[in-house]
């Protein structure tokens, strides 16, 4: 599956992590350092699969688990509005 | 050697109040 972020989205990157403005919907998120990774990965790579093997190369986790936290945080990603389907 | 892995943190995304926004 791959992934876009909002063209509305606007993003303060920090030394630990990250805060996000949905232009939309007038909210704003903060994303910590693993979550931050993560955004990047999505504005790099879009695909959910190249997300997981990026951060299965660059942190000390296991498969299962990064996949699944990978995918807990695109959808929570999604809620948000501040991602969506490539 | 290798290249150094980080510490695993899961991810997280937390929701703020709306521009609320204390300052």
């Amino acid at each position: 599956m791959r992934y876009r972020a909002i063209d509305e989205a606007l993003v303060a990157t920090l030394s630990d992590g990250a805060v996000l403005l949905n232009l939309q919907t007038k909210r704003y998120f903060s994303l910590n350092e693993t979550g931050t990774r993560i955004w990047e990965l999505v504005q790099q790579t879009a695909d959910e699969e190249a997300i997981v093997a990026a951060l299965l190369h660059e942190y000390e986790v296991e498969e299962t688990m990064a996949r699944s936290e990978v995918r807990r945080i695109l959808d929570e990603l999604i809620d948000a509005q501040l991602i969506v389907p490539a | 050697q290798k290249p150094q892995r980080r510490p695993w943190t899961a991810p997280q995304l937390v929701v703020h109040e709306s521009m609320v926004l204390q300052f």
